[in-house]
């Protein structure tokens, strides 16, 4: 950070530019980058061509590119080649933790609905036994404890890997996890 | 052991940009997270067409996307200080827990954004 400050004013006219461009605030991108993750309701909005209709006016170009689960995502913003996205609650967190040039710039509250795994009551596991969650592959969740199923480590570079088929398999506790998408079964 | 996420945590999702993005462009992320609002909006009153987009995208059967979808909310709102605490609260418990190599404050990285500016 001190040395790109350092850098930067160091390049006489590349940090009057730099200056002059911040001062102005808004000289507009081609195009912006949004990254999504399969599902939520990113697929009715691009269906509904809202955030294209609002950006091209300003000769902007929408982008979407979809994403595994949140860390590769950040990572991609993080690197600069992706500007926007949403993700959960975890990956910002390790994200930041690893230093990720990333800006938290609104939220999504939960209403309280939707899915946690709590390790308070152990005779409560039996309710879940034999029963099928689904689960994103290699997502990180430790605050799902009973479904954080540990990928096999393997060797082969990620493209291959992500076109292995992915079977369901027992989790801890005796709950069978399911990997999303690839399981057509009910969420529990 | 299944839960509701209200009887645990309330486990909040976030929409990011990059520091280099927000810096330069801070009225392009306004503008972005104004559309998103708004169609959070519109998606909390059409469950149906956003559980059909989804089923398409993702191949699920569409009951259980129904399910789901009926159980989620889409409003995007600005970070208020519950939602700074409710996420600290996790960073702080993955850093007690060896997680994260060390703690990190989450409102050091947080932009705030006005709705309708």
């Amino acid at each position: 950070m001190k040395r790109r400050e350092f850098l930067k004013l160091s390049l006489g006219t590349a940090a009057v530019a730099a200056l002059s461009s911040r001062a102005r605030g808004e000289a507009a991108p081609k195009e912006i980058r949004i990254g999504t993750q399969k599902g939520g309701f990113f697929p009715a909005v691009r269906q509904r061509h809202t955030v294209e209709d609002i950006f091209r006016p300003l000769g902007i170009e929408i982008k979407w590119i979809d994403f595994q689960f949140g860390p590769p995502l950040l990572e991609a913003i993080n690197v600069g080649s992706v500007d926007f996205g949403y993700v959960g609650d975890s990956p910002p967190i390790f994200a930041q933790a690893a230093g990720a040039r990333i800006r938290y710039v609104a939220a999504v509250k939960s209403e309280g609905n939707t899915q946690a795994i709590s390790g308070e009551s152990a005779s409560r596991l039996a309710k879940v036994r034999a029963r099928t969650i689904c689960l994103s592959r290699r997502l990180r969740r430790p605050d799902l404890p009973g479904a954080t199923s540990r990928p096999r480590r393997s060797r082969r570079p990620m493209r291959r890997r992500r076109l292995l088929k992915v079977r369901s398999m027992p989790g801890r506790f005796g709950i069978r996890i399911s990997h999303w998408p690839s399981s057509r079964r009910t969420p529990v | 052991m299944i839960a509701f996420d209200k009887d645990v945590h309330k486990s909040n999702a976030f929409y990011i940009a990059g520091s280099d993005f927000v810096e330069k462009y801070p009225a392009l992320v306004a503008r972005l997270d104004g559309v998103f609002a708004s169609e959070g909006i519109w998606a909390d009153q059409h469950h149906e067409e956003v559980a059909k987009a989804q089923a398409e995208a993702t191949g699920v059967d569409i009951e259980a996307v129904r399910r789901f979808v009926d159980r989620s909310n889409y409003r995007v709102v600005p970070i208020d200080d519950e939602v700074i605490k409710s996420q600290q609260a996790v960073a702080d418990r993955f850093a007690r827990l060896g997680l994260i190599p060390k703690p990190v404050n989450v409102s050091d990285i947080v932009w705030k954004w006005t709705p309708g500016s």
